[in-house]
């Protein structure tokens, strides 16, 4: 099989996989005790209503229709590019969610370069110092923050560099106080929940490269490289890491829900107006067509993530084959 | 999809192999800290940790922890809490570990379109983004432990299921499990016989590491406020310390025992993982 | 590139950007035109800024205006109304209209702003929450430019306070989808602040309004700040990147400093064990009167509540221009308690604790909604010294959707609200005609002298005879505990000293922008 047909192959699976998750999370989201009535009126309120205006309120929102059929509805507003309208706002869902992408986009892009980017320098150093002092101090703090819960590392970082320090903000993309956006002003405001993210994140990722480092530099090649008596150096980066690399490609892809996870956490600490908050929030009050259009747009990011990392993963190792089946 | 790579990574610890025994002693030591404060709460425990007496108290005669915003014992809280959180780690685990391991011991032998559709699954699974869906999934069953513990092995099988998977097709290829099906041993037989116990150790670290990550996912729960109010784990513990004022008034006493005891549990559970590592340097999903 | 280097660059960069950042702090100071602006941190956010749709109590909020509103001490005073007059049969509403009013885009207001607000919230396609508070509306007719006249099919004393609503203007929304209209993110309205900006998840901004017909706003700009942590809303306040936030009162507590107030808000909230009446264990009212006399109030109030509220007995607050003083009250009294339990035939016949009665022990179930941290307290409070008393309560802590199917047969621990008419909400919580219709009357209360009141409250106009009736209601429903009311609550709030002009009203438990804290807003001052 070439490349081509490949790539073709995944991809075309990528389509019934989103039907999949779709349906999923229509029928879970579905399965909520919340009236979604109740949610966006109040309960009082809600109560004081007739039945026949709740009724009324409920189909205006296609809930008196059956589950497929209320599916299908879903999906043309999906055609359609609205993703339905809001129960809470009123708004078309997409709207409601692209008002939440930009401030996930600048957290979460952070943290995920600086988990990248920490990850492989390190990973790569404390495999090449393996049993040093370096490599040691990097275990140990891997172990720390792997064990720390994020919200708590989150609050003592909040009390010690914004209450005690103050060099840092507290919470918020910018002072509320300020009229206009700048762009330092963004960044001082994103030190503290970048940071958080990336220290909870990076351990796994730290450790995963090292392991596969060492996997690496105990293969033939690179013996072969070190008897050619190659510099250490070019060893290590050019001919180890590479290859080390391979896995971690696979991992890239999957770094992304990791992040996501961490960040419904960071964003309602840090008051961070983002998609995390928003599918929680949202979640719990039963938006359904906010809830589905995120699951759905989250959904693809994730699953184009694995396939872009898959396809760099045989652009990187054109030794592997490309069938379903490899063992 | 590119299975067998994934999961070749090699063995290598950052400790010397001889300091291996000691990261697992540290892990076990650490564990069979808490598991015996968990299972003789009531003798450890100097007070219920229901009863009330004087809120606030700092630390001092009778409370050697103090007392938290309505005058319960924190040191029994958290002796209470070991039970609790505990509890919930194990449960959650031991119910994705087991299923993880199930399916992946079974696909892996009998492979096909089960294996296919299997693994397709668990990509799904490993895809979902964990926590934001445990909110939801907690949110719609509505707080109680059970819930939370269900919601965590819902979503936690998959990783299992695939690494079990690698291990499987790598040792079902070896010589005594083809000799036992030319000696016509069925399915089951192999799968419990042979496949079992040389995929054990990976499962078991798997196991451990899976408790460490359902015991964060718990306290993250109760942080947000959706954890069991009736049960006193260290995450709802935190989750008072943080909503009435123990971390704005400075009450070390109060925040840093279960935070501590968290972040050491969890260590433990990694540690004991680590030290029996089997698949390789990958302590995580 | 060697790695190394590179991640040298890598950390470069992140110190050059934290040194940035950390430089800049002056520069977020407020801009040199000298500008006022506060910045305040509510409870919650709203979905949208529509009152027709119930955005604010009533549908009140800053940016609107109704034709009435509360003043400091909840009296009705005029706002777009200039005066009106009730007809003496109580069915026909005469209004006359502020002449003169703006909306923000310059347009004049008019009574067919008012007619065509009132029409939309009786309209079923809108489903409007309001609606039933305009179920009685006959008919609105527009006398003039600034005179109307509502019509109502029966006499409905409450009626003038639900006038509050904000009237929304007809020329931006005639013909559109009241529900998906964009005006609902994008608000022009009559009030004495100006919509600017709504960043979802992080703040809304309003700027003054200079042309308010009751004078300009003394700050310039409000920017409300969206924060939902509370340790960090707290943070910011004592930071000073926030001038006055919601806090609970533990934490507001911890606030109070020589730059930071701390004030409390008497609300018309109580929280009660409702006991219902369906459950032939809860049917005996000497054995509600004695959990009453069980519950060691004060503690509640002084431990949980942290001193702020008072014990209760009856739906009616101290404070409340109805209360009856001389209604039954129930301080903490074990003693009694048991003597009642006794003469009920509860006796701890095998010495364990536990009351019992025809070898039954004295036992049940009190569920509260779980998600709240308070309701666990209190909940465990009671646990508590009900056990003193011998009976054994089981706590469970569920949903509200949990809850609802077992009203009828389990206790609840409720906090309902009697902020404004009586009426609003003690029609629906114990007259029997209700029971079993959702959340109304929970405890499935019936009693046809209280029915009676309630349908006679309802119609009398506002005045010394329905004080009478509403009197007459409390001593009923003292003397019944129907609910055990355990106490009423106070909300606290924390702002910046330097903020003047702040008038506390009484709120009711939602925490509005149009209540508590917030509803003077246009007359806080922050002087030089």
């Amino acid at each position: 099989m070439d490349l081509g047909r490949y790539i073709f192959r995944r991809g075309s699976q990528l389509l019934p996989l989103l039907f999949g998750i779709s349906i999923l999370a229509f029928l879970l989201i579905h399965m909520s005790p919340v009236d979604p009535v109740e949610a966006r009126l109040g309960k009082e309120e809600a109560s004081l209503l007739s039945p026949e205006d709740l009724a009324g309120l409920r189909a205006s929102w296609g809930l008196d229709r059956p589950l497929y059929w209320q599916y299908i509805i879903w999906l043309t507003h999906v055609l359609q590019g609205d993703f339905g309208i809001s129960h809470l706002s009123g708004r078309p869902a997409l709207a409601v969610i692209a008002g939440c992408i930009p401030a996930t986009l600048v957290l979460m892009g952070t943290g995920y370069l600086l988990v990248v980017a920490i990850s492989i320098h390190l990973g790569a150093i404390s495999a090449k110092k393996r049993d040093t002092l370096l490599d040691h101090t990097c275990t140990v703090l891997s172990f720390i923050f792997y064990s720390t819960p994020n919200f708590w590392l989150a609050l003592i970082m909040v009390y010690l560099f914004s209450i005690k320090l103050g060099l840092l903000p507290v919470c918020g993309t910018a002072s509320p106080k300020a009229l206009a956006f700048s762009l330092p002003e963004l960044l001082r405001h994103l030190i503290l929940p970048a940071a958080v993210l990336t220290l909870t994140t990076s351990p796994w990722y730290i450790r995963f490269l090292r392991a596969s480092m060492l996997e690496v530099l105990a293969h033939d090649y690179v013996l072969l490289a070190r008897a050619k008596g190659l510099p250490e150096k070019t060893v290590v980066f050019r001919h180890a890491l590479r290859n080390a690399l391979l896995p971690f490609l696979t991992l890239l892809g999957l770094a992304f829900p990791h992040l996501i996870g961490g960040a419904v956490v960071i964003e309602t600490i840090f008051a961070w107006p983002g998609v995390g908050r928003l599918l929680v929030e949202s979640a719990l009050r039963a938006d359904y067509p906010v809830v589905m259009g995120l699951v759905f747009l989250l959904s693809i990011f994730v699953l184009l993530g694995n396939f872009l990392a898959d396809i760099a993963y045989l652009l990187v190792d054109p030794r592997i084959r490309y069938g379903g089946e490899s063992d | 999809m590119l299975k067998s790579k994934r999961a070749v990574v090699a063995a290598s610890g950052p400790f010397s192999s001889g300091s291996q025994n000691k990261v697992a002693a540290a892990g076990i030591i650490i564990l069979s800290f808490f598991i015996i404060m968990a299972v003789f709460a009531p003798l450890v425990a100097p007070h219920d940790p229901f009863a009330l007496d004087t809120p606030y108290l700092p630390p001092g005669k009778g409370h050697p922890l103090g007392t938290n915003d309505i005058g319960q014992d924190l040191l029994s809280e958290l002796v209470y809490g070991a039970r609790v959180s505990l509890f919930i780690g194990f449960l959650a685990a031991f119910l994705a570990t087991s299923a993880g391991a199930a399916i992946g011991l079974f696909v892996g032998y009998l492979r096909g379109a089960w294996d296919e559709l299997c693994m397709r699954l668990a990509d799904l699974f490993f895809l979902i983004p964990a926590l934001p869906l445990v909110i939801v999934l907690v949110a719609y069953l509505k707080p109680g432990i059970w819930n939370i513990i269900v919601a965590i092995a819902i979503l936690g099988w998959a990783s299992t299921a695939r690494v079990v998977r690698a291990r499987v097709l790598q040792v079902r290829e070896m010589p005594f499990v083809k000799s036992a099906k030319a000696l016509g041993a069925g399915g089951l037989y192999i799968v419990l016989q042979h496949l079992l116990p040389n995929t054990m150790e990976v499962i078991l670290a798997k196991a451990s590491l899976a408790i460490a990550g359902a015991m964060l996912t718990e306290a993250g729960i109760s942080f947000l406020g959706l954890g069991d109010p009736t049960q006193k784990s260290w995450g709802m513990m935190l989750h008072y310390a943080f909503s009435h004022g123990g971390v704005i008034n400075g009450y070390w006493w109060w925040y840093l025992p279960p935070a501590l005891c968290i972040s050491l549990a969890v260590l433990g559970f990694v540690l004991l993982s680590y030290a029996g590592r089997e698949e390789k340097g990958g302590w995580g999903n | 590139m060697k790695p190394w280097k590179r991640f040298g660059f890598l950390v470069a960069f992140l110190l050059a950007v934290l040194l940035a950042g950390c430089g800049k702090q002056q520069a977020a100071d407020p801009p040199a035109t000298g500008e006022k602006t506060v910045v305040i941190a509510p409870k919650y956010e709203d979905d949208h800024l529509n009152p027709v749709l119930g955005y604010g109590q009533y549908g009140g909020s800053k940016f609107f205006n109704g034709l009435v509103r509360f003043d400091e001490n909840l009296n009705l005073v005029p706002d777009l109304a200039e005066s009106w007059e009730i007809s003496p049969d109580g069915k026909i509403y005469t209004v006359k209209l502020r002449p003169g009013v703006k909306w923000h885009d310059g347009m004049e207001f008019t009574a067919h702003d008012v007619k065509f607000t009132y029409e939309k919230i009786r309209d079923p396609n809108v489903a409007s929450p309001l609606k039933p508070y305009f179920d009685f509306v006959d008919g609105i007719t527009v006398v003039s430019d600034h005179s109307i006249k509502i019509h109502l099919s029966k006499p409905y004393a409450p009626f003038l306070e639900k006038l509050v609503v904000g009237i929304v203007p007809m020329h931006l929304l005639d013909g559109k989808d009241m529900k998906t209209a964009e005006f609902n993110q994008h608000p022009v309205g009559t009030g004495p602040f100006k919509f600017v900006e709504w960043r979802k998840g992080e703040k809304l901004v309003m700027a003054a309004n200079r042309e308010y017909f009751r004078g300009k706003p003394k700050v310039d700009r409000v920017v409300v700040s969206f924060i939902p942590d509370e340790n960090t809303r707290l943070l910011q306040l004592t930071k000073g990147e926030v001038d006055a936030a919601f806090l609970p009162p533990k934490m507001a507590a911890k606030a109070q400093s020589d730059k930071i107030k701390v004030y409390s808000v008497p609300t018309g909230e109580w929280c009660g064990l409702g006991l219902p009446s369906k459950n032939p264990l809860f049917r005996d009212v000497r054995l509600r009167q004695a959990i009453a006399y069980a519950i060691d109030k004060q503690a509640v109030v002084d431990k949980i509540l942290d001193g702020k509220g008072e014990p209760a007995s009856n739906p009616l607050r101290s404070n409340h221009r109805a209360y009856n003083p001389e209604a039954k009250k129930y301080p903490y009294d074990p003693g009694k308690a048991r003597a009642l339990l006794a003469e009920a035939g509860w006796k701890d016949s095998d010495g364990n604790g536990i009351l019992d009665k025809d070898g039954r022990p004295f036992r049940f179930t009190l569920m509260y909604a779980a998600d709240d941290v308070l309701r666990k307290d209190i909940c465990t409070a009671v646990k508590t010294d009900l056990k003193k008393a011998g009976i054994d309560v089981e706590l469970a802590g569920l949903s509200w959707d949990q809850i609802k199917p077992r009203m009828d047969a389990d206790a609840t621990l409720f906090f309902w609200a009697t902020v404004y008419d009586v009426d609003d909400p003690n029609y629906q919580l114990w007259h029997s005609q209700f029971i079993g219709q959702g959340w109304n009357n929970p405890a499935c209360y019936q009693n046809k002298k209280v029915d009676e009141l309630l349908e006679k409250g309802r119609v009398t106009p506002e005045g010394g005879e329905r004080k009478k009736i509403y009197a007459e209601l409390q001593q009923i429903l003292a003397e019944e505990q129907p609910v055990v009311f355990i106490a009423h609550m106070d909300h606290t709030y924390a702002a910046s000293a330097r903020i003047k002009g702040i008038k506390a009203q009484p709120e009711g438990h939602s925490g509005y922008l149009t209540e508590g804290l917030w509803w003077n807003l246009e007359e806080w001052e922050l002087p030089e």
